[in-house]
């Protein structure tokens, strides 16, 4: 006798959504700072090219840190989760909306190194070297591409969906080259410089959440004025008022959380 | 209450099924589970009140009033909220009112078994016209069945119907009446829910533990076939073998030369008849060269044998043992092979005497049964020369061994890492790697032994060849044992590179690395059982004569035995022996010992065991299974199987039987303990006298049916089948698979006959297991079946203008069936790709924010998502979804069903390894990219490779892509296997098979798209015929900026690294179809989304017309045809003419030897030949 006992769950659920309502636009600032002393960059092994390549004396850009210790290369961009609604975009943002972006493969490397575009924009793939590039970007949300760019030419290209994360870009030919799309379909993203700085301009005020990552990994783990803080999933909360008072200073972030 | 009305799309209609615990599991372990076999698929409960389901309880209240659960449901829907309800239901219904179970497979009118045509009896058995339950012969599937069916409606064990109803747990077997391939009863692509796992289960365990050589399965009936065919080839391998032993320079150089090619290739029928006929004519002669005793032994196995068995041996050749292991291993091992090898899949033949308390005999003659099996093993292996092997391993001794690590660290890790991916791990498993085990499903066969201890068994201290036969075995397998399976893996010396891909000078040998890390990282504490013998002269005479006297007594009246026992056998009788009593023959150079003594009994324990059923024995050549035969078994009338005093051995009260915990002495390992009781149904079919319950007895205490008989038995007449290691779950399988064997197929139109088409596949899927092949390869992607709200997926984003080839032709109404929604509003479909991976090798797993998930971080299972990537195209919510774009992201809620890969095992294990391993050379190397370093998926290998180069490629693999970690090894396969696995690939893709017309080398082809070039070029109305081609491959092929970038063209080799270098676009017109040749260029991620090669010649994007006059797609053919003719092309660049003239000058032309001669003219394309 076939006897199927089966307990369900019927769930009513009522779905809240609170949108951030503050007046106003503020930017928001940082510094992001290696905790410790950095290691040095390796010298990248180029065995490709290396007539053309090998002048450029490339190193390691896993981990850039300045002088003063600040990390460049990370990426801080206003988090959405699934369903979340568009923040509204500042009319600043209006005029580069559907700029074109360029990312170079120039002297054997990708330039720049983490490229942000808008979903609006149009990224131009170009390559100034004398030697062919493929430029193999790996998306998620959107197809990936893998054209070939040989010296001299460029190629420009859309990518209609916002991506939740980085994409990786390479250049098969020659395997040490790589580099970080950055894809969002609002313009609030940065990546922070050679001095670890960054902004991001003209954020709508209110509460909202940041994602913090490095190509090592989300940055879930600093300190600030001196107090430890942990930063689940790179994600962390900041109130933005109206203004560009919202510095959130130097960020030092432990050596484990960039290597 | 009974639900009698469910509203689509409401909350009832999408309740979702409570029950599993939420638990957070890490990051990391969630991606790694993904690349894990799935578990076996458990009964899924369909989401949603469904009609009928009668509600018990509401949130946990019981429910016994229809109107009291309205009012309470009522009342919570009037609050209203935020809240969950729990409702419990009771669904189905009971028999006979449920339904059938599989109607994919039985009954339905669109299944395979359409109850019209095939109905009841042809599959369940029972008495099909009786009209009341207790005639109708059921058969209980359990104790508590048999009891309830016994009170509630008098049924009874009706022993005068001989065909009674499979009970539940044999369901299975009657597939076997019809399906005699058996394999086409596994998950496939029409049925990925597997038809018959169990009887596919146990018909693999007869396979692989080799039950077939004892107990012959013949599936053939004058030619017939009526059930699955297990039966050991001829043995013509060991024959020619065994000829070259006893003859060696007697035979002729052109019978040397036949029987050589016999041993490698044992199907070339036309040189055996050539060498039994030179044999024959020989025996006829008046002066034969050869001995009497090879024509009357070897010679006849030289004959055709009507319909031959195809199985090879189980286990290893035994043909020169003595150059292999030492006596003490080999004692030990026959004695209890669980003793070395815990999981070995050899049984137990000694210690089996449980069932006779006070035994004398056993303890007293199996020390003398074993060490002369171990005199005769060494005394008559052949000669075997090793390989030369390098002083490293031919000098290293136990004690370097041991310190192997510490001192030789570098050696030691490359060795791990090279035993690790060069492919060991697909067929074997090693404690070092618990990782590589867990690939494989728990059912799952491992093909190769488990090499945790092998350095003990090679150990130098006690075997001091042992090393150089290690060496030499995972060098060239086949030079010890002909027939194995086991490939040539080219563990050739590799020149070493450093990470920029420059020689450094050091050249390492894998073999010495694998087998020195094997010897120092496999040894455990195992040592040979206390009383093993090493010297069997020093083992009692008495004894030892008691056991010859035994056996002689067999051939020769008793007087006459005693005498030859004690003076052995005179010279003048040899040439009328052809048994073991050969041993001994005494004559003057020969005389009579005590080592004949050993020789013979040694020979006679070899016949009594069998042991040549699984392994090749010098001198067994000839000899028959000693099983019954199995092919009718499932038929045998239960009145001729001795049951004897069974029943009284395993009931408690007598002898004490294993039915109760624990009997007789504790003895001898491998015995049924208590803890594996008989299960009570197989007790009672043992006391019905039913064949299943004799088999499961018969599998887990063979020898028990011999409890109170060995009184009036002689020793040597005693049971002889070994115990196997078979768990409960094990000899189910096994029981299910024999219950089958029924040698009765019904009328010729049930009996299952594959079409064309899955013959093929069938055909190859037999080949495909033996060799393994799905150990590296993924064979079948992964399959999920999806349900979704509309919408849900949408249009797939396209990143540039496809190709117009490029679009996958999928009809409308395929589409619109996966716009269909179900009750809940839902659609269905399903997709087949492969978990997308990431950079570090590892399924990426996003977070509900399409995230990656943190490797250290926990997760709930709610709050993943599952990017995968399509190897399929398919059609998805209405839309057509390509491969080669973005990933398929999953909700867990979406998935329904998820089917894991088949095959692909070693593959799927090494990822995150060898990602690790190129990231230390290249910090940028890319996991995503991995696949293309390791054995290729074999999806739409049918559609992308020509048949003859598969085939010729399977005998003879060479090296294709410079980037692999691993090379296809080189399996003993014939070419009647190569040919089905062809076939396989081809049938499986539905790709024309064995031929397929090339239009792009037609001559006629390659001129009017010449001629319409020339056309083109409106700056250059001169251009010579050819120029297309030549543009092409000039400008395009090897040009540095495209394909030499990375690819090898003929001699050419780029300046690359070996991750980053192609292969060889010069052979590329051999081994690929055309058309895909073609759309491969166009998009190579259409076809495999993991490769690197990027678009060069995009649709929207033409190549500088300087380098080729025309748009995209005339470029593309173009550098497709150049490359489908590379051949011819090439020839056109090198003229005969030339080189002839210039070795043999006209005399005219060597007079005037400084007049520059004429270039010669470009040879015309011809079309292809072939």
């Amino acid at each position: 006798m076939a006897r199927l006992n089966s307990f369900l769950f019927l769930s009513l659920v009522v779905a809240l959504n609170s949108q951030a309502s503050a007046e106003g636009w503020g930017d928001l600032r940082g510094k992001i700072v290696f905790d410790g002393k950095a290691p040095a960059r390796t010298k990248l092994v180029v065995n490709k090219d290396e007539a053309f390549c090998g002048p450029f004396n490339l190193l390691s850009e896993d981990l850039v840190v300045g002088e003063d210790g600040g990390v460049r290369d990370v990426v801080v961009s206003l988090y959405l989760g699934r369903g979340d609604a568009a923040p509204p975009i500042h009319e600043s943002y209006d005029e580069t909306a559907d700029a074109e972006v360029r990312l170079d493969n120039k002297n054997c490397r990708f330039d720049p190194r983490i490229c942000l575009l808008r979903t609006t924009q149009t990224l131009v793939v170009g390559n100034p070297d004398q030697v062919a590039h493929n430029t193999n970007v790996q998306t998620f949300k959107n197809p990936g591409v893998n054209p070939m760019i040989p010296w001299g030419a460029q190629l420009k290209m859309k990518f209609k969906s916002a991506e939740s994360f980085p994409a990786t870009v390479s250049c098969n030919i020659h395997p040490w080259m790589q580099g970080r799309l950055v894809i969002k379909d609002n313009p609030y993203m940065a990546v922070t410089d050679e001095k670890g700085e960054f902004v991001i301009k003209n954020l709508p005020a209110g509460k909202h959440t940041f994602h913090f990552w490095h190509q090592a990994g989300n940055i879930d783990s600093v300190t600030r004025d001196g107090k430890k803080e942990e930063w689940s999933r790179g994600r962390v909360e900041f109130e933005i008022e109206d203004g560009d008072e919202n510095n959130l200073g130097e960020i030092k972030v432990p050596a484990a959380v960039l290597q | 209450m009974t639900v009698s009305y469910v509203e689509p799309e409401s909350l009832a209609a999408t309740a979702t099924v409570a029950g599993e615990e939420t638990t957070k599991v890490s990051g990391l372990e969630i991606r790694e589970s993904l690349l894990l076999p799935s578990k076996d698929k458990e009964q899924t409960v369909v989401p949603g009140l469904l009609l009928g389901d009668v509600i018990t309880a509401i949130d946990g209240d019981p429910m016994y009033e229809p109107q009291r659960a309205a009012v309470r449901l009522l009342d919570i829907a009037k609050r209203g909220g935020d809240v969950a309800v729990s409702i419990s239901v009771r669904r189905g219904l009971p028999n006979p009112y449920t339904s059938h179970p599989r109607l994919d497979l039985y009954v339905g009118s669109l299944s395979p078994h359409k109850m019209a045509t095939f109905a009841c009896t042809i599959c369940h058995e029972g008495q099909g016209s009786a009209t009341d339950f207790e005639w109708a012969s059921h058969t209980p599937n359990t104790e508590k069945d048999r009891g309830e069916w016994t009170r509630e409606y008098g049924w009874f064990d009706n022993h005068h119907w001989i065909y009674p109803m499979y009970p539940k747990r044999f369901a299975e077997s009657a597939c076997l009446k019809c399906h005699h391939d058996v394999v086409e009863l596994q998950a496939s692509d029409r049925y990925p829910d597997a038809p018959a796992p169990k009887v596919v289960r146990g018909y693999d365990l007869v396979r692989k533990y080799g039950c077939y050589g004892c107990h012959e399965i013949n599936g053939y009936d004058a030619g017939r076939s009526i059930g699955p065919d297990l039966r050991l080839e001829p043995n013509y391998f060991a024959a020619a073998q065994q000829l070259q032993a006893l003859e060696g320079e007697n035979l002729t150089s052109q019978q040397a030369e036949w029987a050589a090619a016999l041993v490698e290739h044992p199907e070339l029928n036309d040189v055996r008849h050539l060498l039994y006929e030179s044999l024959a004519s020989d025996q006829a002669s008046e002066t034969p060269v050869l001995g009497t005793y090879t024509h009357a032994v070897v010679t006849p196995l030289f004959k055709d044998v009507e319909s031959p068995g195809k199985l090879r041996k189980s286990g290893p050749a035994l043909r020169y043992v003595g150059k292999k292991l030492d006596s003490a291993f080999l004692y030990d091992w026959i004695r209890e092979p669980k003793h070395f090898r815990p999981g070995t899949r050899m049984p137990q033949f000694f210690g089996l005497h449980k069932h006779n308390q006070g035994e004398e005999q056993a303890p007293k003659y199996e020390p003398i049964e074993i060490a002369s099996t171990v005199a005769y093993l060494k005394h008559y292996s052949q000669p075997f020369d090793y390989l030369p092997a390098p002083e490293a391993v031919t000098n290293v001794t136990a004690p370097q061994l041991a310190e192997f690590e510490a001192n030789h660290a570098e050696q030691f890790e490359r060795g791990r890492r090279r035993f690790q991916t060069r492919g060991c791990l697909a067929c074997h498993t090693h404690d070092a790697f618990p990782d590589a085990k867990a690939m494989n499903s728990p059912t799952h066969i491992v093909q190769g032994p488990d090499l945790s201890g092998v350095g003990t068994k090679f150990s130098p201290d006690r075997n001091p060849d042992g090393p150089k036969w290690l060496y030499s075995w995972v060098k060239e397998p086949t030079k010890y044992h002909v027939r194995t399976v086991m490939p040539d893996l080219f563990l050739d010396e590799i020149a070493e590179k450093d990470a920029a891909g420059k020689l450094t000078g050091e050249v390492t040998d894998p073999a010495e690395d694998i087998v020195l890390y094997l010897l120092a990282a496999s040894r455990t504490d195992w040592q040979p059982a206390d009383g093993t013998v090493v010297d069997p002269l020093s083992l009692s005479d008495e004894t030892l004569d008691e056991l010859a006297l035994d056996y002689l007594k067999d051939a020769f009246y008793e007087v006459t035995a005693e005498r030859y026992l004690a003076e052995g056998i005179p010279q003048n009788l040899a040439n009328s022996l052809k048994g073991a009593e050969r041993e001994l023959v005494v004559s003057e150079g020969s005389p009579h010992s005590k080592e004949k003594k050993l020789l013979y009994v040694g020979k006679k324990t070899i016949a009594k065991y069998g042991c040549y059923g699984c392994h090749d024995i010098p001198g067994f050549e000839d000899a028959k299974p000693i099983g019954t035969t199995m092919a009718d078994w499932g038929r045998k009338d239960p009145s001729k199987l001795a049951f004897e005093h069974v029943t009284h051995y395993l009931e408690p009260q007598h002898g004490g039987g294993a039915h109760a915990a624990g009997h007789g002495d504790a003895a001898g390992g491998g015995h049924a303990e208590s803890d594996d009781p008989i299960p009570d149904y197989y007790m009672h079919q043992i006391e019905m006298g039913h064949r299943a319950g004799f088999a499961y007895q018969k599998l887990r205490e063979p020898r028990s049916y011999d409890y109170h008989k060995t009184a009036n038995k002689r020793y040597n007449e005693r049971l002889r089948m070994p115990q196997f290691p078979f768990d409960v779950g094990e000899r189910e399988a096994v029981i299910t698979f024999l219950l089958g064997l029924v040698a009765e197929p019904p009328a010729d139109k049930y009996v299952y006959h594959p079409n064309e088409r899955m013959r093929a596949i069938i055909d190859g899927k037999v080949v495909l297991e033996k060799y393994n092949c799905g150990g590296c390869h993924i064979l079948e992607a992964e399959r999920w079946d999806l349900e979704y709200k509309p919408g849900e997926f949408g249009p797939q984003l396209v990143a540039t203008t496809p190709y117009p080839f490029e679009a996958t032709p999928i009809a409308t109404d395929e589409l619109a069936k996966t716009m269909v929604e179900d009750r809940r509003g839902k659609r269905t479909g399903s997709i087949v790709g492969l978990p997308t991976i990431a950079d570090d090798g590892l399924p990426l797993v996003t977070d509900i924010d399409e995230v990656p998930l943190d490797n250290g971080e926990e997760y709930e299972l709610s709050e993943l998502s599952f990017p995968f990537t399509l190897y399929e195209p398919t059609a998805l919510d209405g839309e057509v979804y390509e491969v080669g774009r973005a990933p398929v992201l999953v909700f867990p809620e979406q998935l329904k069903n998820k089917y894991g890969t088949r095959g692909g095992y070693l593959t799927k294990y090494l990822l995150p390894h060898v990602t690790r391993y190129e990231k230390e050379l290249n910090p940028q190397a890319k996991g995503s990219e991995a696949l293309s370093w390791l054995p290729p998926p074999l999806l739409g290998e049918g559609q992308k490779v020509q048949p003859d180069w598969l085939h010729n490629f399977l005998l003879e693999p060479y090296p294709i892509r410079p980037a692999v970690v691993l090379r296809m090894p080189r399996f003993n396969m014939t070419a009647d296997e190569a040919t089905k696995l062809v076939g396989y690939f081809a049938a499986i893709d539905s790709a024309n098979f064995p031929y397929e017309h090339s239009l792009r080398r037609s001559a006629d082809h390659l001129a009017e798209r010449d001629a319409e070039y020339r056309a083109k070029l409106e700056n250059e109305p001169d251009a010579e015929s050819g120029v297309r081609l030549e543009h092409a491959f000039k400008n395009i092929v090897i040009n540095k900026e495209y394909c030499t970038k990375c690819h090898m063209v003929g001699d050419f080799v780029p300046d690359q690294t070996d991750r980053a270098m192609g292969p060889n676009l010069g052979m590329v017109y051999q081994r690929l179809r055309p058309e895909y040749l073609r759309n491969w260029i166009a998009n190579p991620k259409q076809f495999l989304p993991y490769t690197a090669m990027p678009v060069n010649i995009a649709y929207d994007k033409p190549l500088d017309q300087k380098l080729y006059h025309g748009t995209s797609s005339e470029q593309l053919d173009a550098v497709t045809d150049v490359l489908m003719n590379f051949d011819l092309y090439s020839k056109q660049q090198s003229s005969v003419t030339a080189v002839v003239n210039e070795l043999y000058p006209k005399p005219e032309e060597a007079d005037a030897a400084t007049v520059p001669q004429a270039a010669a003219a470009p040879a015309e394309l011809e079309p292809a030949t072939n």
